[in-house]
């Protein structure tokens, strides 16, 4: 069951306790989890570590995810990471925002945190 | 009479000094019981987190064995948080444990309480922990609750339980001016395909802002009896009186239609008010009726910018960018095609 | 000789006697307005009890908003405003920056910042305003709009961005304004609510001097060193808390801060959009939706959301706080002139009847009052014709008095929002109140007298508006 060398995973969500829940579930994969709460956080730590996945918030303090998402697919480093976005947000232009800016993969909150680990491991699976 | 003033002045006095302590003093309070509710939650916290993302999980011993209301109490507002973040398996197990320990009796009772704020209150945490066991009370705080916070609160709760019972009672507090549309329609959008028949219920009483909110939650719950649905919201978007509502079902065929709602918005798109015959726009676009496309190109040149606009988009979704021949509209909306946005 | 020393003494008296009688009346209005802003704020704390301000974050129904952003030579912090705007939490709106021939970098930061490129969009000024030049859009972002205009004023600015909003309520705020990321799901609520019957909500402004402020958003809350702007703090909990409040809930709300309101767009378009000829475009704004509604007999209802939304930098220097006081009075003198039919016409409900003589006889008027006052005592002291225990029950009612407001005021923000964590600060605000009663007080009623002087002043009025044109750089 142990990954090695360690699948990075990075959740950025401005709602903490929510974040430790994503955290605890996926930590429990066996994955090295790195958090943030805002969208420049997310991006620097996403720079400075290079996680194999990203979970991403779209309606985050500071930078939105959109906004975030954007950067990545746009810095050369960070293209091949995958990134789910993982939102409350409700307006169906949404997912094709997403989607469009190149996301990898849309859910919505509430979340099925089972779903969340299943999606998570195909997206890993498919590098 | 100077005497008065300054025995009024006295009293101010002595009130500014009386506010200024109970101010301080509150804080110092309010501080500290607010640190050792911070130092429980953290407690449970771990606990409740493992609970909610272990599948199959008995509940944890730590949850079991609560000595104190105080910790009781913060329990349940850890697991009233977490249900309301997960679905599925996850908020089934929350809520089968929130049922079992009594946590949604003990706010069922609430439900009876002499303050409104704290039924309000209970009726929310109702909605939160999302048992169908509380729907019955509910509904009899719908019906009977004098408050019209409680009301709404017990409203909101029905619709994120998500029971088909609360259709029928949810729309006749809507219709009686008893619960405010925006709440009522979210309600019903919350239970979905079967709040569909009280919907379609709306979309023919008296009062034009719930047959316009009716029109427009149709177009987001989809359609249960499709034809019947298309039928009642074709009739809508040409018979009402009301722009309004004609607009909104506009829009609702423009979500769950097809081509057969191509006569329908043919006859919209020559409407009095610019607000149906845009929405009609917006539907063709959605929706990319081709045989709308000449009807809809005429609608370009409208005096209301906006409707121009929708029109516009339509012709280009329809027909591509390079039809657009030098109507601005059409040249705007080219350029959003282009850069994706269409 | 002597009839004449009599008539002086009397007189004197008399005026004294007058002032009392007005400060009387004054504390009398504010305490019913206390009462009513205190039964607001405790129903404020009891429905967060029974709401979820998340909820209208899923719900489709959300109406969509155009956050219009009037921007003149803003450079400084443009693309962090716009940054922080477009990551509010709402499921759904747009930002309409509308540059009014800005001479800096403001664009071009933006340009760079947002990817924008010149879009071929049409407008259509529904509400005339000064030339549009160019119209950008970023290819990042599709919520992003930007215009370049000619100079207009901010509410030529404010009117060019009604004109370009795709979604149905507007919202106006300034370039230097930091947003709660909250401030739209809370002030958008009572559209959903009330469809049919809410035209405009306006929330609670706080000063952002001494909160620490990173990049666009408000990271901790604190007082101001500067003691100007500290008690300028207490001013604005009063404002906000006592008599926004108090007014809304007896549905005769005459005044949304110009730094954050929300309104029904078609509302906004059917009168015309702001005025551009007064100072004081957004209090203007909302007294002519009143105007407008009431003459046609409509139902409607402009809200106060008791939620900090908004901050905002307040001056720290006298010239400049002397200069954004005497404009604030001039334009509330202009929005009295201009809406004077609604005076005492009970056509006009309780915005006639109440509201609007409250504000010409206690606010506009009231600094005269004090000021004559002060000279009043003076001279009723110096004449001989005032006992001492006349005097210090004057002083009492007069600056106890506005004390006691003040410390009513911190009371409702401690028992409903308490956005101030240190208990120092707590401490600091009562000080504050103190020394706002002597001294900052009658320099600021001082201020307004002369204000009144310039409204009334044949030279200033034909050119009132084109005065504070440039009203919008001061900000930054």
């Amino acid at each position: 069951m142990e990954l090695t060398p360690k699948t990075t995973v990075l959740v950025a969500d401005d709602e903490p306790h929510l974040l430790r829940l994503v955290k605890f579930r996926l930590e429990r994969e066996g994955y090295d989890v790195l958090t943030a709460t805002d969208g420049d956080a997310a991006l620097q730590v996403a720079r400075d570590r290079r996680p194999d996945l990203c979970v991403l918030d779209v309606m985050m303090p500071r930078r939105s995810g959109f906004d975030v998402l954007r950067e990545v697919r746009s810095d050369e480093h960070l293209q091949d990471m995958k990134v789910i976005m993982l939102t409350a947000r409700a307006q169906d232009g949404d997912v094709d925002t997403g989607f469009s800016l190149g996301a990898d993969d849309y859910i919505t909150k509430p979340f099925s945190p089972q779903e969340l680990r299943v999606r998570i491991s195909a997206h890993l699976a498919k590098r | 009479m100077i005497v008065a003033i300054q025995i009024v002045a006295a009293v101010q006095l002595v009130a500014i000094a009386g506010v200024a302590a109970v101010l301080i003093g509150r804080r110092l309070q309010a501080a500290r019981s607010e640190r050792r509710r911070d130092a429980l939650l953290e407690r449970f916290r771990d606990a409740v987190i493992e609970f909610t993302c272990t599948e199959d999980a008995e509940p944890p011993a730590l949850l079991r064995a609560l000595r104190t209301g105080e910790e009781r109490e913060a329990v349940g507002t850890l697991l009233t948080e977490y249900a309301g973040w997960v679905k599925g398996d996850a908020r089934r197990r929350l809520t089968a444990f929130m049922v079992e320990h009594r946590y949604v009796d003990a706010s069922v009772a609430e439900l009876r309480a002499h303050r409104d704020w704290r039924r309000g209150q209970a009726a929310k945490t109702l909605g939160d922990f999302g048992s169908d066991l509380a729907v019955e009370a509910l509904l009899r705080a719908l019906r009977d609750d004098p408050s019209p916070r409680v009301r709404a609160a017990a409203g909101r709760a029905l619709g994120r339980i998500g029971d088909a019972r609360a259709a029928g009672p949810v729309l006749a507090a809507w219709e009686a001016g008893r619960l405010p549309a925006g709440i009522a329609a979210q309600s019903l959008l919350d239970v979905g395909p079967p709040a569909l028949p009280a919907l379609v219920g709306a979309c023919s009483t008296a009062t034009t802002g719930v047959r316009a909110m009716a029109c427009r939650a149709i177009g987001h719950v989809g359609f249960g009896d499709r034809d019947q649905v298309l039928d009642l919201l074709g009739q809508r978007a040409i018979a009402d009186p009301a722009a309004e509502v004609r607009g909104a079902a506009c829009t609702a065929l423009g979500q769950i239609g097809g081509d057969e709602s191509a006569f329908v918005l043919a006859g919209a798109m020559g409407d009095t008010h610019a607000r149906v015959r845009q929405a009609a726009g917006d539907a063709v676009a959605r929706l990319r009726i081709a045989e709308l496309e000449p009807l809809t190109r005429r609608l370009m040149d409208d005096p209301v910018p906006e409707v121009a606009r929708a029109a516009a988009r339509a012709v280009v979704v329809l027909s591509g960018a390079e039809t657009a021949d030098g109507n601005p509209f059409a040249v705007e909306a080219a350029a959003e095609l282009e850069w994706g946005w269409a | 000789m002597g009839l004449g020393v009599i008539s002086v003494r009397g007189f004197v008296f008399a005026y004294n006697a007058f002032v009392l009688a007005y400060f009387a009346a004054m504390n009398m209005m504010y305490v019913s307005l206390l009462y009513h802003a205190a039964r607001a704020m405790l129903d404020r704390v009891r429905r967060g009890r029974m709401e979820d301000v998340d909820e209208l974050l899923r719900s489709p129904l959300a109406p969509g908003v155009t956050v219009i952003v009037p921007a003149f030579n803003e450079q400084a912090g443009i693309v962090d405003s716009v940054r922080s705007l477009l990551g509010l939490r709402y499921p759904r709106f747009q930002v309409v920056v509308v540059s009014d021939g800005s001479t800096d970098a403001t664009v071009e930061l933006l340009r760079q910042a947002f990817a924008l490129e010149e879009f071929p969009r049409v407008y259509v000024p529904a509400i005339p305003t000064a030339r549009v030049d160019r119209i950008l859009r970023s290819r990042d972002d599709k919520r992003l709009l930007v215009v370049e205009k000619a100079n207009g004023g901010k509410a030529d600015a404010l009117n060019c961005g009604i004109n370009l909003a795709d979604e149905e309520l507007v919202c106006a705020i300034d370039a230097d304004a930091i947003l709660d990321a909250d401030a739209l799901l809370r002030s958008c609520r009572p559209f959903v609510d009330e469809p049919e019957l809410v035209v405009g909500t306006g929330g609670i402004v706080r000063i952002a001097n001494g909160c620490r402020i990173e990049r666009g958003h408000v990271a901790e809350v604190g007082l101001p060193n500067s003691r100007l702007a500290g008690i300028q703090v207490v001013e604005y909990l009063r404002a906000f808390l006592t008599a926004r409040a108090g007014w809304s809930r007896v549905n005769a709300l005459l005044i949304v801060s110009g730094a954050f309101g929300v309104f029904r767009r078609d509302v906004v378009r059917e009168i015309g959009g702001y005025r551009v000829d007064t100072v004081g475009e957004d209090g203007e704004l909302v007294v002519r939706i009143h105007h407008h509604m009431r003459r046609l007999g409509r139902r409607y209802r402009v809200t106060f959301v008791p939620d900090p939304v908004c901050w905002t930098e307040a001056p720290e220097t006298l010239t400049t706080l002397r200069r954004q006081r005497t404009r604030w009075h001039r334009g509330l003198a202009e929005i009295v002139w201009h809406h004077r039919s609604m005076l005492c016409n009970p056509r006009y409900g309780r915005v006639g009847l109440l509201a609007l003589p409250t504000m010409v006889v206690f606010e506009l008027l009231g600094p005269l009052v004090e000021l004559s006052g002060i000279f009043a005592v003076a001279a009723g002291w110096w004449l001989g014709v005032l006992s001492v225990p006349f005097l210090i029950a004057f002083a009492f009612v007069a600056l106890i008095f506005g004390l006691f407001l003040s410390v009513t005021a911190l009371a409702l923000e401690e028992a409903s929002l308490r956005r101030y964590p240190r208990l120092r600060d707590l401490g600091g605000l009562v000080v504050y109140s103190v020394i706002e009663q002597l001294g900052y007080r009658q320099l600021h009623a001082a201020w307004r007298v002369w204000a009144l002087g310039q409204a009334l002043h044949p030279k200033h009025r034909g050119r009132w508006g084109e005065m504070d044109r440039r009203g919008l750089a001061r900000h930054g």
